[in-house]
């Protein structure tokens, strides 16, 4: 049931409600550590948007923000050493959508320094836990926001989707995370990893509460040169359509993948749910979809490699203000304040722009890219939606794959094309692995089509029953 | 295959490493470029190469003033500021 | 002996578009402001920010394109040059690279070799400036107000021959993106900035030598004075044998020198890449129309119209376009005279006035008409090497009236020409005193009497018999020396001219 709708409908206060999720949060934060800062505890200034907006479409809703996400007088460090003092003079367009509809701002979530990650461990802040069992990882790189929804601490938390950062943490911890069409929420204010793959997505417990989300944030942005003039649809609306005669493509070529068996079970019970409910299944090709991995990590390190350029101690943020010389300041600076996984993105980038490999690299990467897309044109003319599993497993181990970068990548397989493509793509819990660890199914539509995505997704979320079971956290 | 020169990328990077980092990286780039390399086997003939994943244009502002962050601001949120400036250390370029 | 060389100069010249605020965001431009006071998250590179292309700065783009000549592109993208430096904000500059905003075109000057010639440019492309550093020995201090700043970067072919061609070229190029509107081009504001590429080679069939780049040049007259130095010293070099190294240098105005930058990073690898937070501009051919409809007049069509209109010549109606104030105190006086004082006026405007500005102030950047005075702003004497003149600074103010009265005083013949060069027009400008006072005091006064001085020709010519044989039979020289004998007799007072003419008709 839509948590916003049945606020909506209860008439508790957002001070009420506020006081209820902080108590959540003093309760299961400590071991999940999905909150970084409550910013939330300031009371009267969080509730103050909901009390000048009383009719605000998400009056009183707590909110959580991925912390790459710029909030006027919030420390914002995208999980970074250097960005620590950094408190943001302006907000994020989303914020300030956010607000003006009455949403209560709660704190900061925990991420993946830079959103580099697929495991939340990369954080200067350390691990967040997955509910589901704090051995384990949330998932990346909104790993806090999925936790602390998974975990009851909001009922909302804004990611950012890179290359799966917030489909991945959502299928990882059993909730919803969805990824919008490239350009359809305004990126300005979100600190930017590939500018030209980055989307700010809604991770909630429901598809309805997403839809209702995404009505909010979605629309044009002068601020944002990248963002689509193609008018905002009410996405809550249609839900609980039929989706009798929806055309469900099948890509042979993620179907190829290896799955453990638990997981492939999950994912064949979920095309039988969609059968069930009328659909048709198609199958499809998407040929250079064993090109994603390679590609992505080419895209993305060469835009991060520019995009955190800025980083360099000068006019905001950590700097070593020992070095005696500029070099030092730039070097030492950079050499302390970023991790390992930023640097490593960092290096790969800048080397693939340079002088004698662009061609081979990143243009190359791009022209792949035009193919890739190509593919989902095409696909899109047999098929309504597209659906794989999220992730190739459940959520592994703290600690399992942080040795192997190149491990950690391939597991970004089925979320990574539709940043490439430009496609939405939602990810919905649909099973669990023999642990009870949730898996996660993924629809993707063309661009532009949330409507539709929307709706298979929530027709299929009606019929899963994906949603009976609780993380263990809650048995604590 | 490509090898990549880690401490000269660094540079340009502006990223100091230790002789540790510096090896530790160069093997996993050696592993992600061997991944990589199978882009090369793609045929991209005729393809255009797609910075955004669709075709946009056009996109402009009024030439409308908007408040700046103020100077105090500014400072505030500089690591080290004087006289009214962001502070750095000295830059002297080399005479002949 | 000189061995002559092929000089090769290529000018890349920034000019900052005229618009009211910033390139990528809604900051002020405006000159002179309190340090960081006009910047915001955009501008100075915080974390989140994105740009947003100004329709103004492009429109003034597209006009600068047509205004010199060149084509605009129909598809136009920005790219990214990275690399670090404080007053980047971003750690990279937004510009272009392979799809500028305009091509071709050029600028027309008259060569040194006194014939017009186009020099043409290559490419004009937008991109955003960077921010001002100052230094001590302390630490440096970064200003980010400037960082922004919309600029159309204007890169010529190398075809110019030398330094006073170069200056031609920025005079010229300078005019024509003011009338155009498009820039204020003041140097002194440094919104127009100036780098060369300056290389020799023994003869123009040779490949052409190594090239180097010449930074920092803040003034018209430094352009010159820096490459004149440096030509000098790349010759000298070669004359020794020396290889000439690639590498970019400063010009120091103070030593009127150049020395090499000699820092770590000669050799940058930009890694340009297409900028993903902006989109591509697609032109269509209607708007490139609509713009160039739009153009107003420009200097080219502006010095045909006053060689129709007032009878100027090729050359001097170019000097005047020069200087695009010069233009408009031409025209204005210009209606106050009769148009056979056309040439006259051109001539005392850009020899005498012009002369004494410099003199004053080094540099002349706009005159104009104000209160019945030429008005004429000058720099500040600290700025040129020098001179130290107590009121350089202040705007020199002559008044029109006066400067008419020379005029009028030529014209009528009542004093010589050197005469007023020499005497009148200096006492003038020092004393204010009214020049035919001025004559008077002097004893300039020039006889143009015709009947005082028909009647010294008369006595001329019958004094000197063979003088007159000799100039009936065709020889010129004997001309010369007849009006010399009508000057002798009349103490210098006579006027020259009127006397040959005189004398011509006597001994038809």
């Amino acid at each position: 049931m839509s948590f916003i709708r049945q606020h909506l409908a209860s008439g508790r206060s957002a001070r009420e409600v506020l006081a209820s999720h902080l108590n959540q949060i003093d309760a299961l934060n400590p071991q999940i550590h999905a909150f970084i800062s409550v910013e939330g505890r300031d009371a009267a200034r969080a509730v103050a948007s909901a009390e000048a907006n009383p009719k605000g479409k998400l009056a009183g809703v707590p909110i959580a923000i991925k912390d790459n996400l710029c909030v006027t007088g919030w420390e914002t460090t995208c999980g970074s050493r250097i960005l620590k003092g950094f408190f943001s003079p302006y907000n994020a367009t989303v914020i300030n959508r956010l607000l003006a509809e009455g949403a209560v701002l709660t704190g900061r979530v925990n991420m993946d320094e830079f959103a580099f990650g697929s495991s939340c461990e990369t954080s200067c802040y350390g691990p967040t836990r997955n509910p589901w069992d704090t051995e384990r990882v949330p998932g990346g790189s909104s790993g806090g926001s999925a936790a602390a929804v998974a975990a009851g601490l909001v009922p909302v938390a804004l990611g950012s989707d890179t290359g799966g950062s917030v489909r991945q943490p959502a299928s990882f911890c059993g909730v919803v995370g969805l990824k919008p069409t490239y350009g359809r929420v305004s990126r300005y204010g979100l600190v930017a990893f590939a500018s030209s793959l980055d989307q700010i997505g809604p991770i909630t417990a429901t598809v309805e509460d997403s839809a209702r989300i995404l009505e909010v944030i979605a629309g044009h942005d002068s601020m944002d040169s990248t963002s689509s003039r193609v008018p905002v649809e009410p996405y809550s609306k249609p839900l609980g359509e039929t989706i009798k005669g929806l055309r469900v493509g099948l890509p042979k070529e993620f179907l190829s993948f290896p799955l453990p068996p638990d997981v492939q079970a999950a994912f064949d019970r979920s095309i039988k749910i969609l059968t069930d409910a009328g659909a048709e299944i198609v199958p499809v090709s998407l040929p250079h979809t064993e090109h994603a991995v390679s590609v992505y990590y080419i895209v993305g390190p060469c835009e991060a490699s520019s995009n955190l350029a800025r980083f360099d101690g000068v006019r905001y943020g950590d700097r070593d203000l020992g070095a005696k010389s500029l070099a030092d300041l730039y070097l030492r600076t950079r050499q302390q304040g970023l991790g390992a996984e930023a640097k490593r993105r960092i290096i790969l980038g800048t080397f693939a722009l340079s002088s004698g490999y662009y061609d081979a690299y990143y243009l190359k990467a791009m022209k792949v890219r035009r193919k890739m897309i190509d593919d989902y044109e095409r696909a899109f003319q047999q098929a309504d939606v597209l659906i794989c599993p999220t992730a190739p497993s459940g959520a592994f181990k703290i600690g399992e794959k942080t040795s192997d970068p190149m491990s950690m990548y391939l597991s970004d397989i089925y979320t990574l094309s539709a940043n490439l493509v430009g496609v939405p793509a939602i990810s919905v819990p649909c099973g669990y692995t023999a642990q009870g660890l949730p898996v996660g199914l993924q629809f993707m539509s063309k661009p532009f089509a949330e409507t539709t995505l929307l709706k298979a997704a929530y027709a299929f979320e009606q019929k899963s029953g994906a949603a009976d079971r609780r993380p263990k956290i809650y048995a604590s | 295959m490509a090898k990549i020169d880690v401490k000269k990328v660094a540079q340009l990077a502006r990223i100091e490493l230790t002789d540790e980092e510096s090896a530790k990286l160069g093997q996993q780039f050696e592993e992600i470029l061997g991944y990589i390399q199978k882009l090369e086997s793609v045929d991209t003939q005729g393809a255009e190469p797609a910075y955004h994943p669709f075709e946009m244009k056009n996109a402009f502002r009024p030439d409308e003033v908007r408040p700046p962050l103020g100077v105090e601001r500014l400072l505030e949120i500089a690591p080290r500021a004087d006289r009214g400036m962001i502070e750095v250390p000295p830059i002297i370029e080399r005479k002949d | 002996m000189t061995i002559k060389y092929d000089v090769v100069i290529g000018l890349e010249v920034h000019v900052q578009l005229a618009s009211k605020t910033k390139i990528f965001c809604g900051c002020p431009t405006t000159f002179g402001a309190v340090p960081n006071s006009q910047v915001c998250q955009i501008c100075a590179g915080y974390p989140g920010t994105l740009p947003v292309l100004n329709a103004r700065v492009f429109d003034l783009g597209m006009t600068a394109v047509l205004a010199i000549g060149g084509t605009v592109a129909k598809r136009v993208k920005f790219d990214r040059k990275n690399y670090f430096y404080p007053d980047l904000p971003k750690g990279y500059q937004i510009s272009q690279y392979d799809l500028p905003l305009g091509s071709g075109g050029g600028v027309d000057i008259i060569g040194d070799d006194g014939k017009p010639r186009k020099i043409n440019i290559t490419r004009l492309h937008l991109e955003e400036d960077a921010g001002k550093l100052t230094h001590d020995a302390r630490a440096s201090f970064v200003d980010l107000n400037r960082a922004g700043v919309p600029l159309a970067e204007i890169v010529s072919e190398p075809e110019i021959k030398s330094s006073s061609e170069a200056y031609a070229y920025l005079t010229h190029l300078k005019a024509i993106v003011k009338a155009a509107g498009v820039s204020d081009a003041d140097m002194e504001k440094g919104q127009l900035r100036c780098d060369a590429n300056v290389s020799i080679r023994r003869s123009a069939a040779d490949p052409f030598g190594t090239r180097v780049e010449i930074k920092n040049i803040n003034s018209f007259k430094n352009v010159r004075a820096a490459l004149d130095y440096e030509i000098a010293r790349q010759i000298k070099a070669v004359e020794a044998g020396e290889a000439i190294v690639q590498e970019t240098r400063q010009f120091d105005a103070a030593k009127g020198t150049t020395h090499s930058m000699r820092s770590k990073e000669q050799a940058h690898d930009y890694r340009y890449f297409p900028e993903p937070d902006l989109v591509p501009f697609i032109v269509e051919t209607t708007e490139i129309e609509a713009v160039r409809s739009r153009l107003p007049e420009l200097p080219a069509q502006k010095r045909e119209r006053m060689m129709k209109q007032y009878g100027l010549t090729d050359y001097d109606a170019r000097l005047l376009i020069e200087n695009s104030g010069l233009v408009s105190v031409f025209e204005n006086l210009a209606g106050r005279i009769a148009a056979s004082q056309h040439k006259n006026l051109v001539n005392w405007l850009i020899g005498s006035v012009m002369a004494y500005a410099n003199e004053r102030a080094g540099e002349v950047e706009d005159m104009r008409i104000e209160e019945n005075h030429i008005v004429i702003p000058t720099r500040p004497a600290v700025e040129i090497l020098g001179i130290d003149s107590g009121d350089a600074g202040k705007p020199i103010r002559l008044s029109v009236d006066g400067f008419l009265e020379i005029l009028s005083l030529i014209e009528k013949g009542a004093v010589s020409l050197k005469a007023c060069r020499e005497e009148v027009f200096p006492e003038w400008v020092k004393t204010g005193q009214p020049p035919s006072k001025i004559v008077e005091a002097k004893g300039l006064g020039q006889i143009s009497d015709t009947g005082a001085l028909e009647s010294a020709c008369d006595e001329v010519i019958s004094k000197n018999p063979k003088s007159v044989e000799d100039y009936k039979a065709g020889k010129e020289n004997a001309l010369m020396f007849l009006v010399g004998q009508v000057m002798k007799a009349s103490k210098g007072k006579a006027n020259p001219n009127l006397v040959n003419e005189l004398l011509k008709k006597k001994l038809k």
